[in-house]
């Protein structure tokens, strides 16, 4: 589909994976797929996406870190791609704080439908 | 020193005035023998030496005479009497004067043992009583000491007058160190950053009595550790003993690591169970989506059926994970301004499915411009989710539910009323508590008995109350209330709602307003 859209969705439950997948790739978006956080990371800076969907805890290293590195401000980070973490960690005032300053969104998977990811994911690329 | 010299000087040595009267009365003898001596020389015509001896005689005889008696009759019972007063003085009130003094004497020393039999017996007599209270004091002092729960007692000015050894011992403080100090100095107790005894101490003025208990209040010792406590106080406006309120408390941290080991493990478990769940859901919304149109009524109600179960195993898990932050005191709320309507009018979205498909209407009654409120968007939806899904689980069929919220004096009152089966008056009390459930609706009704629970703990943490009213037969109202934005704008860290971050009550994503859960 040309001009769909490009997502990247760094996940190590492939079952999680399949399911928001499934419903994304019906809405016609394109799909790329990470199980671990340097995967996630060097796909994020080879190809051009434009939305991350990101869980914390994943493999390698943590969605914390590759948050970080993607929001750096020396040339290397993207600060045009939105990221929306999607996971099923509470989070803390603090870690909270540190998430609103990078992240575009902050989404607890078990709440989650996948009719409702895909109209959240409709309005922040809008 | 001073007492003693004041005594000797005002001392008159025992027998000086009697020897003035026997040097007087000496004196009077030999005027009385030279008269003699005159009549003997003069009439009798006796030879001078013969005179001089008679008279020699009969002075001396006189004198010896006069000693004798005197010492008898007079020196050695007023020595004796001395001897006695002496010997009261140095408290040695076993003392006696033997009887047989003579005369005037015998009398005042029969008084003087009368006196010292009677003392003694008042000494002896209070004596005892000094050793019977002491005897009592010991008694209450090793009660107390052999309570494994601590003691405060408190003054008018809530400064600790008594301290017990296990008070000593669960705080670290020794007695001297805590003694007439104000206890919110010594021994702090909180809640979260809340020192709540210390407000109820101060609310307490006044009053003729109050009491009240808290469960696993945090105590710092005496090094900065904490322990947990629960604490029973006692407070009388009127007490002779000048104690004001009396505290007790139990060491509870053992029980309570225990206890934070299995809701741990219990966190873990729940945690782990999300994924699965969320799947399951997930591709059960995706199977209804995509394949409701090709099946039949019979495979629309397995469908159905699949919905509610996952449904219902959903929120058992939030309501675990929920409990189990408040009992591990890591709720972690993020209070935010919330416009209560549009929170109350989202949340009650998939209610409304909830109650159709059941035949129950749900109705909500929302008073006009409500003063936003101060509330963590997430926990306080399982609030209304557990109490509107409650409404609607013992509703009977065609029933009505209205959710009502108003705006009342600092706060947002919210009712959740149904005209289902009611609450028998024996189990309103324990509704609230955990794992609570009813005999009668134990096995008609599906339920955890943590809901309740839950709910309080959320509505408690924001500084809430939450209530029920029930007649059985007629319905039950469950109410709580929320405080205003503008009661409580200074405990609120942030208002996003100013940095374009826009929350629902399932995450939040930036400068988006059209997003409502």
């Amino acid at each position: 589909m040309a001009g769909s859209k490009t997502i990247l969705f760094i996940e190590d439950d492939p079952l999680i994976v399949d399911m928001y997948t499934h419903v994304l790739q019906k809405a016609g978006y394109l799909i790329d797929i990470a199980y671990d956080g340097l995967e996630g990371l060097k796909k994020a800076t080879k190809n051009t996406y434009d939305l991350i969907l990101l869980d914390i805890m994943i493999p390698q290293i943590t969605g914390i870190d590759v948050l970080e590195k993607l929001r750096q401000s020396d040339g290397n980070g993207l600060p045009n791609t939105k990221i929306v973490i999607l996971t099923n960690l509470a989070q803390d005032e603090e870690s909270r704080r540190a998430l609103e300053a990078k992240a575009d969104g902050y989404l607890i998977k078990a709440d989650i439908t996948p009719s409702l990811l895909v109209s959240l994911v409709e309005q922040v690329l809008a | 020193m001073d007492q003693k010299q004041t005594e000797k000087k005002g001392q008159t040595r025992p027998g000086l005035n009697i020897l003035l009267v026997i040097i007087i009365s000496q004196i009077s003898l030999v005027l009385i023998l030279s008269l003699f001596w005159i009549l003997l020389r003069n009439f009798l015509e006796l030879s001078s030496l013969v005179t001089h001896i008679l008279l020699a005689v009969a002075g001396v005889g006189w004198l010896v005479a006069t000693a004798f008696l005197l010492y008898q009759r007079l020196l050695r019972p007023i020595n004796l009497i001395n001897n006695h007063i002496e010997a009261i003085g140095k408290s040695d009130l076993k003392y006696r004067t033997k009887q047989g003094l003579p005369g005037e004497f015998a009398n005042i020393g029969t008084k003087l043992n009368n006196l010292s039999g009677r003392l003694q017996e008042f000494v002896s007599h209070s004596q005892a009583e000094t050793e019977v209270i002491v005897a009592e004091a010991n008694r209450l002092r090793n009660v107390l000491n052999s309570i494994n729960d601590g003691v405060f007692a408190l003054d008018r000015g809530n400064r600790i007058m008594l301290f017990n050894k296990a008070a000593s011992v669960i705080t670290g403080y020794k007695i001297e160190e805590a003694a007439g100090k104000p206890l919110n100095h010594i021994v702090p107790l909180f809640r979260g950053n809340q020192t709540v005894v210390h407000e109820w101490l101060r609310a307490n003025e006044g009053l003729a009595r109050a009491e009240e208990q808290w469960e696993a209040l945090t105590l710092q010792t005496s090094t900065g550790k904490q322990r947990s406590v629960d604490v029973y106080a006692l407070y009388q406006g009127e007490d002779p003993n000048g104690i004001r309120t009396l505290i007790t408390f139990h060491d509870r941290t053992a029980a309570q690591e225990i206890e934070d080991m299995k809701v741990d493990f219990v966190a873990l478990a729940a945690h782990e169970l999300r994924t699965p769940v969320t799947v399951i859901k997930g591709y059960l919304e995706i199977l209804t989506n995509e394949l409701f149109s090709q099946l039949n009524p019979e495979q629309i109600e397995i469908i159905t059926k699949l919905n509610v179960s996952t449904g219902q195993l959903s929120s058992f898990i939030n309501n675990i994970l929920n409990v189990s932050r408040i009992e591990h005191g890591s709720l972690n709320l993020n209070f935010e301004k919330i416009d209560w309507k549009s929170l109350l009018t989202d949340t009650c979205q998939s209610l409304y499915q909830k109650a159709l498909a059941q035949d129950k209407r749900l109705e909500l009654l929302i008073e006009e411009n409500l003063p936003p409120v101060a509330v963590d968007a997430n926990s306080i939806k399982e609030v209304i989710i557990n109490l509107v899904d409650n409404a609607i689980k013992y509703s009977p069929r065609e029933g009505r539910i209205v959710i009502k919220a108003k705006n009342k004096q600092g706060s947002v009152e919210t009712l959740i009323e149904d005209n289902g089966i009611g609450i028998p008056t024996t189990s309103l009390d324990k509704l609230f508590t955990k794992f609570y459930r009813s005999h009668r609706t134990r096995t008609s009704h599906p339920g955890t008995g943590l809901g309740l629970y839950m709910s309080k703990g959320i509505v408690e943490a924001h500084g809430g109350t939450i209530w029920v009213q029930s007649a059985e037969g007629i319905g039950s109202t469950f109410g709580f209330s929320l405080p205003q934005y503008k009661v409580v704008a200074d405990k609120v860290k942030t208002n996003d709602n100013e940095k374009g971050i826009i929350r629902g009550v399932h995450g939040w994503i930036k400068n988006h307003t059209l997003y409502r859960g």
